[in-house]
């Protein structure tokens, strides 16, 4: 037992690896960036709080410290990779993955509390007695609260990013974990757009110095990034534990060739009729924007109702829902064969759902490109870059519609005898889904995360009530 | 009992569905419009803040609700049964009528198409007495669209007590039209003659893709999709050819916007009414005779496996 159990100790691993020269210079750089944001841009500031806020927002400091964090995850699973002796006593790939997941955070903990250590040294010789706790912006805590829960949050999304780096690495194999890694890096260096008080899934934007209204909510959000960030981990392990590749190449021949050859009718359709509306719609003294919301129904609502707004909205809505369903059930019905000799029908249902957002993206993207050359050949003044927003708002509420009402129909197919309070909670959710799309413009990280809860949600029907899918569906 | 009426329910929940929507609808009208015009919860809360407050604004407002209450006494069933199906129930039946037809038809005759009975049916009975059945099914299904109309001027008669006579002040609103007033039964029938053809040309739609797919959820959605491209085409596309191209008379757009055919107004025939949505019924019905002509036709594609 005590044998077994030396035989997977991480000491002996941690050990090998931090004795290893390349470990030996990351800790050198490590410590050279915690100087870079202790001393050098703490200086001049008289204060012992505020540099650590203001050097973990700069874009350098967060450069350096990403590429620092990014080398040792690669550098990490390397070694534990070349390492097969150990390796292979591990048994299963889910021993392996979790391993190696363990293994990689908890070098990157140590990197973390050198560097951690090496900054507050620093920051204790320059500006000792310069403790200045006060009121921390608008919120109702004080400075050194918010230190310590802004430090504290910025190292466990560290620790979380080097986790996705590491089944990166394992999955796409060093060069192509690198350019992920380049490009995410890179991103620190630009000033992207976030709204206050709202959700933002572009993860540099905690990374910045940015005041939400209040306290609380920034620390709900935060934990909302957090849980999305996990979802996206679990999921991430699931598809390299099964050294799967994300697409399965028949499938993607399959659904192609049925939505052209027997869906084409339902594709002509829907890029023709925006074309013949567009016509009606056209007036000079309108924006070209206002042209694209009326065309394709997106400024409908209920309390000023307009008829030829409705029938573009349900329009929209119910030839999106055709393609999206009809995709689904044809497999369910009639490619069983191919799912279980290809597949398996666990891993259906999320590549499948991939596959269909790029479709639908595509179809989308079509639609609008058509709608911008009408305008262009009318002489309009395009405003590219609401169009663009309102093409990204549209796209997400048709997907996460389309989607809404797969989980609607999947229910109530599984809990048949249930079927009465699967109805009556399909009408709630129906009657409560908004119609404005072009309101929701400002909430498009509100309508992802909806489309990622109902995600999950079908993926947890898909993988635990598949029989009883093909059950209710008629499998052939 | 209650297993009988719940496996009743599990049977026949597309009908039930069908059935439930517009008594769903014609309540919550019927609940607005009385709110909104002649509520009596506003009337206090107005009769409160003139008397406490002696307030301007709110004794304005309280003595108009006092007005409309009083009015409310006199309405007539006419006045009564325009305000709904005008400014209420119009906007909603007109997306949902087709569906509501749809969901019938489906339920009546797309499981014999899905499950392959049909061919077991035809040992029994020949195919030209089948497709009687089978036609049939559109005449049932489209009884419900009258039936509301019906059912929104037998409420509209209860509430009122049935009272013909039209109040002076109905004269300044937007509802009075001279013509539908004066002529109320012909419009009555011509109405529920209207959407009635409507209604089959609705369930015609879906005969024709009941055998496209083995799924109903896909049939009912195609069938509501082929609506929506229906409505835009003779709407828009009419419009286009018929007043910019042909350039007839601008005022022949009312014929082609299908919305106008559950409120007439009464400055329209409603003998063209009757004739479109007669011609757009029976063209339905000429298309659906030619798809399902052949019978070997009809069993090949019912054989098939597709979605």
């Amino acid at each position: 037992m005590k044998s077994k159990k030396n035989l997977y100790n991480d000491q002996v691993i941690i050990d090998y690896i931090t004795k290893t020269p390349s470990f030996k210079i990351i800790l050198f750089f490590s410590i050279f960036t915690a100087i870079y944001g202790s001393y050098i841009i703490g200086n001049g500031i008289n204060d012992f709080l505020t540099p650590i806020i203001i050097s973990h927002t700069s874009p350098y400091y967060n450069i350096m410290f990403f590429s620092i964090l990014a080398v040792n995850t690669i550098n990490t699973s390397r070694i534990f990779i070349e390492n097969n002796d150990y390796t292979l006593r591990l048994e299963t790939r889910t021993n392996y993955l979790k391993k190696l997941i363990k293994i990689t955070t908890k070098i990157n903990i140590i990197l973390i509390i050198i560097q951690l250590l090496s900054f507050f040294t620093i920051l204790n010789f320059t500006k000792l007695g310069e403790l200045k706790i006060q009121k921390y912006s608008n919120y109702e805590i004080n400075n050194l609260i918010y230190s310590i829960f802004f430090i504290f949050r910025y190292y466990t999304y560290a620790i979380f990013f080097s986790i996705i780096n590491t089944l990166f690495y394992e999955y796409l194999k060093e060069k192509k974990t690198l350019i992920i890694d380049f490009i995410f890096i890179i991103f620190f260096a630009f000033n992207l757009p976030s709204e206050k008080s709202s959700l933002s899934l572009l993860p540099w934007t905690y990374f910045k110095l940015k005041t939400y209204p209040s306290f609380k909510t920034e620390l709900i959000i935060s934990i909302l990034f957090l849980i999305i960030m996990l979802i996206f981990i679990i999921i991430l392990f699931k598809i390299v534990r099964k050294r799967q590749h994300l697409f399965n190449k028949y499938f993607i021949y399959n659904d192609l060739n049925y939505l052209l050859k027997r869906q084409k009718k339902v594709l002509i359709i829907i890029l023709l009729i925006p074309i013949i509306t567009i016509i009606i719609n056209l007036n000079k003294a309108v924006p070209s924007l206002t042209i694209i919301k009326n065309t394709l129904g997106l400024t409908f609502n209920l309390k000023t109702y307009n008829p030829l707004l409705a029938i573009m909205y349900f329009f929209n809505i119910v030839s999106f829902l055709y393609l999206t369903l009809s995709n689904y059930i044809k497999d369910y019905q009639t490619n069983l064969d191919q799912i279980y000799l290809r597949m398996g029908f666990k891993d259906l249902y999320l590549q499948k759902t991939i596959l269909n957002f790029i479709i639908l993206f595509l179809i989308k993207l079509i639609q609008y490109i058509i709608l911008i050359l009408i305008l262009f050949l009318n002489h309009y003044q395009l405003q590219l870059i609401p169009i663009l927003n309102l093409f990204i708002t549209d796209y997400l509420y048709i997907i996460a519609i389309t989607q809404l009402l797969l989980a609607i129909y999947l229910s109530y197919t599984i809990f048949s005898k249930r079927r009465i309070i699967s109805i009556i909670i399909s009408v709630i959710i129906i009657i409560s889904i908004p119609l404005n799309i072009a309101s929701l413009q400002e909430y498009k990280n509100i309508l992802l995360l909806v489309l990622l809860v109902i995600i999950t949600y079908n993926n947890y029907l898909n993988v635990n009530y598949h029989k009883k899918i093909i059950n209710e569906l008629g499998g052939k | 009992m209650f297993t009988k009426t719940l496996n009743f329910i599990k049977k026949n929940y597309l009908l039930i569905l069908a059935y439930l929507i517009p008594i769903i609808l014609i309540g919550f009208s019927f609940t607005k419009y009385y709110k909104e015009y002649y509520s009596l919860e506003q009337y206090e809360k107005y009769y409160q803040a003139c008397q406490e407050l002696k307030d301007e604004v709110s004794c304005q407002h309280f003595n108009t609700i006092k007005q409309l209450n009083e009015q409310y006494k006199e309405t007539d069933t006419k006045t009564y049964f325009f305000e709904i199906l005008n400014h209420y129930i119009d906007n909603y039946i007109v997306v949902l009528a087709p569906l509501l037809v749809i969901l019938q038809t489906v339920h009546f005759l797309h499981k014999e198409f899905s499950s392959g009975f049909l061919k077991n049916k035809l040992t029994r009975m020949s195919y030209k007495q089948y497709q009687k059945k089978f036609f049939t099914v559109s005449l049932k299904s489209a009884i419900i669209l009258p039936l509301i109309i019906l059912t929104i001027f037998i409420l509209s008669g209860l509430i009122t007590k049935f009272n013909f006579t039209t109040p002076e002040w109905v004269y300044k609103t937007s509802v009075y039209n001279a013509n539908n007033y004066n002529n109320f039964f012909l419009y009555l029938l011509s109405s529920c003659l209207i959407v009635y053809f409507m209604g089959i040309f609705y369930s015609n739609i879906a005969l024709a893709f009941l055998n496209k797919s083995k799924n109903s959820l896909l049939v009912i959605i195609f069938s509501y999709l082929c609506f929506f491209v229906f409505v835009i085409l003779f709407d828009v596309g009419g419009s286009i050819l018929l007043i910019r191209l042909l350039k007839l008379n601008p005022s022949i757009s009312a014929y082609l916007n299908i919305f106008d055919y559950w409120y007439i107004n009464g400055e329209n025939n409603y003998l063209y009414f009757i004739i479109i949505s007669f011609s757009l019924a029976l063209l339905s019905y000429v298309i659906d005779r030619v798809i399902y002509k052949n019978k070997e036709v009809t069993i090949i594609e019912v054989e098939k496996e597709f979605v």
